[in-house]
């Protein structure tokens, strides 16, 4: 019964995510169901855990969930009438000739290990004492966040100032279910793996316009082993890889608006790379770097209403959480020092070790196989022979975040800061693994050509 | 010519590029850590499944559950102290505090020689219960439930 409460939660929250994606992708006349399919994943689990971070405000228990299922259900019939009146329609790209199907037959054989692993798999530290935690809460408040949890100094161990996309929409399971359930709730891990899988498809196909180089991307995303058996993985219910997922899809969406530009496109990148914040603290650094890349083309295309505009969802979630933070009195988190020219001068001489540490973890082949050796080959493949603002596109979407996050350290609190980026670098990594991925399977397109 | 023989060369360094990069990721798919699996396919598999390593019993989290529920709902905060020689020991004490919501949940990290005086002086206080986790109440409590490596002692209870 639970498992039929779950299917109902994830397809109410597919149902809001397709009508948006629908909404946003249907002036190209065609949706391929490759692009589709995570692009509703994500905005419907943004929608949700909106609505519910919003709404509590005013409403809770049987009201809340009831308000939120008739917007879901509302959304996907729009995306429905969309269809039925021509509007646009929805293809199925099919594999042709044996390479390709040889690759969609190893993909298909990855997705069910996937499967299998999640299912044993139990949550993990931060997965349960960081994520589940709030979303047990806002459960047994009614589906709110209680207020007396921010304040709580008993459990600041698990970060309420983080913000609360994953845990409202495992909050949304847990309303539908009726019960706290530790089983059912992990279900909505996988469905991120599988949404990176057709984001690099559907991202390396559109700009290489080969499904091969998609679908050796979204082979190559198993062999990349820290999402799915890294110390701190996705299916422990870990927030990187979802964050991962959000940045790859906004940078995405940003490349193939850049090939063929849309208001629609524009509103859907700004859309996706506004959830950054909301999915995890660090999205706030994804969310500079990307709108940062953004930006500049925007600028070099005079498309000055754009530059402005597309900032706006992410500054609104980061400014919205914040006044939230201060309303509900939450501690800020103590992981970092100010920044201030004093600290910055006297924890300086840590930038060796850090840089080391950044160095030792990109050769960790056991968490990265050699993804990070091939990554500037890539690169420099793209810069000199293929698409040369491309390569340098996802070149500073990779290079620029870890740099920001190497930077951090520097103000690391922890009295041994060494076993902060033990436990928090390789995390860090995988948030920028995404578009390395795709960076590679543009450079074999590019070997293939020749 | 040249410049086929070097677009092979490429192509084929490439190739070994992408069969190392298989090969080596397969290879961490063998050499895997030890997961932690869940316990079973309840509501509690993950907290049942931590508890059983920490605990060493099987469904700690709904025997947890049910010496909480024998609490008074007056949402007096719970003390669980826990010894300060074990790092890992923390985590059971962030377990507690996760399954003892509304309550509040303090921790006391503690070494056996100064239990007593400590625990003397949380009776004193208002306190729903106290946890005791490896260590054990420094006089026998007859109102105490033992899970394992824990041990729950109310200060109230609902007949009182």
């Amino acid at each position: 019964m639970n498992g039929l409460s779950t299917l109902i939660a994830l397809f109410m929250l597919m149902a809001a995510g397709t009508g948006l994606g629908i909404a946003l992708l249907k002036h190209s006349g065609k949706i391929l169901l490759a692009e589709l399919l995570p692009v509703a994943w994500l905005l419907g689990a943004s929608f949700v855990s909106l609505a519910l971070a919003y709404l509590d405000i005013f409403f809770n228990g049987l009201i809340l969930q009831g308000i939120v299922t008739a917007a879901c259900v509302g959304l996907g019939l729009h995306g429905l009438r969309s269809l039925r009146k021509k509007q646009c329609t929805i293809a199925w790209p099919k594999p042709v000739g044996a390479l390709e199907k040889i690759l969609c037959a190893i993909i298909l054989i990855q997705f069910v290990i996937v499967l299998c692993l999640a299912y044993r798999e139990s949550l993990g530290w931060d997965g349960l004492l960081v994520w589940e935690i709030k979303a047990r809460y806002a459960f047994l408040n009614g589906g709110a966040m209680p207020h007396r949890y921010f304040t709580d100094s008993t459990r600041v161990f698990s970060h309420p100032e983080y913000p609360l996309l994953l845990p409202l929409t495992e909050t949304w399971v847990y309303l539908w279910i009726g019960d706290c359930d530790q089983f059912w709730v992990r279900s909505i891990f996988p469905p991120f793996y599988f949404a990176a899988a057709l984001l690099l498809y559907s991202g390396a196909s559109r700009l290489t316009e080969k499904k091969w180089a998609g679908l050796t991307a979204v082979a190559l995303l198993f062999f990349v082993p820290f999402p799915l058996i890294g110390r701190w993985n996705l299916l422990q219910g870990y927030a990187d890889f979802p964050l991962a997922v959000f940045y790859l899809a906004s940078l995405v969406t940003f490349l193939k608006w850049q090939r063929e530009p849309s208001r629609a496109g524009a509103v859907l990148f700004a859309l996706l790379a506004g959830m950054l914040p909301w999915m995890k603290h660090e999205g706030s650094v994804l969310w500079a770097c990307i709108i940062a890349i953004a930006f500049a083309e925007f600028l070099r295309r005079k498309k000055i209403a754009l530059a402005l505009l597309t900032p706006l969802p992410g500054l609104a979630v980061c400014i919205g959480w914040k006044i939230a933070g201060k309303a509900l009195k939450t501690p800020p988190g103590s992981d970092f020092l100010p920044i201030t020219l004093d600290n910055l001068r006297t924890h300086f001489s840590r930038t060796g070790p850090i840089l080391r540490c950044l160095r030792n973890e990109l050769v960790n082949f056991g968490n990265w196989s050699i993804l990070w050796i091939i990554l500037p080959l890539a690169i420099a493949c793209l810069m000199l022979r293929g698409n040369k603002k491309t390569g340098k596109q996802l070149f500073v979407a990779t290079v620029l975040p870890l740099a920001l996050y190497s930077a951090v350290y520097i103000l690391s609190s922890w009295p041994q800061y060494m076993n902060h980026i033990q436990v928090s670098l390789p995390r860090l990594v995988l948030q920028v693994s995404l578009p390395a991925l795709i960076a590679v399977s543009l450079a074999l397109n590019d070997c293939a050509r020749r | 010519m040249l410049k086929k023989i070097r677009a092979n060369i490429y192509q084929a360094a490439w190739l070994i590029a992408l069969a190392c990069f298989v090969c080596i990721g397969l290879n961490a798919y063998r050499n895997r850590h030890d997961i932690q699996t869940i316990e079973g396919t309840g509501p509690n598999c993950s907290t049942d499944s931590i508890l059983k390593t920490s605990l060493g019993i099987s469904g700690a989290t709904e025997k947890i559950n049910a010496a909480l529920e024998q609490l008074p709902k007056n949402m007096r905060p719970v003390v669980v102290f826990w010894p300060n020689i074990n790092g890992n020991a923390i985590i059971s004490y962030q377990i507690a505090s996760y399954l003892t919501w509304p309550r509040e949940a303090w921790s006391v990290p503690m070494d056996r020689m100064r239990i007593g005086r400590a625990v003397e002086d949380f009776k004193k206080a208002q306190f729903g219960a106290m946890m005791f986790y490896i260590l054990k109440p420094p006089e026998p409590e007859p109102d105490s439930t033992v899970i394992g490596a824990m041990t729950i002692v109310p200060l109230e209870t609902n007949q009182k």
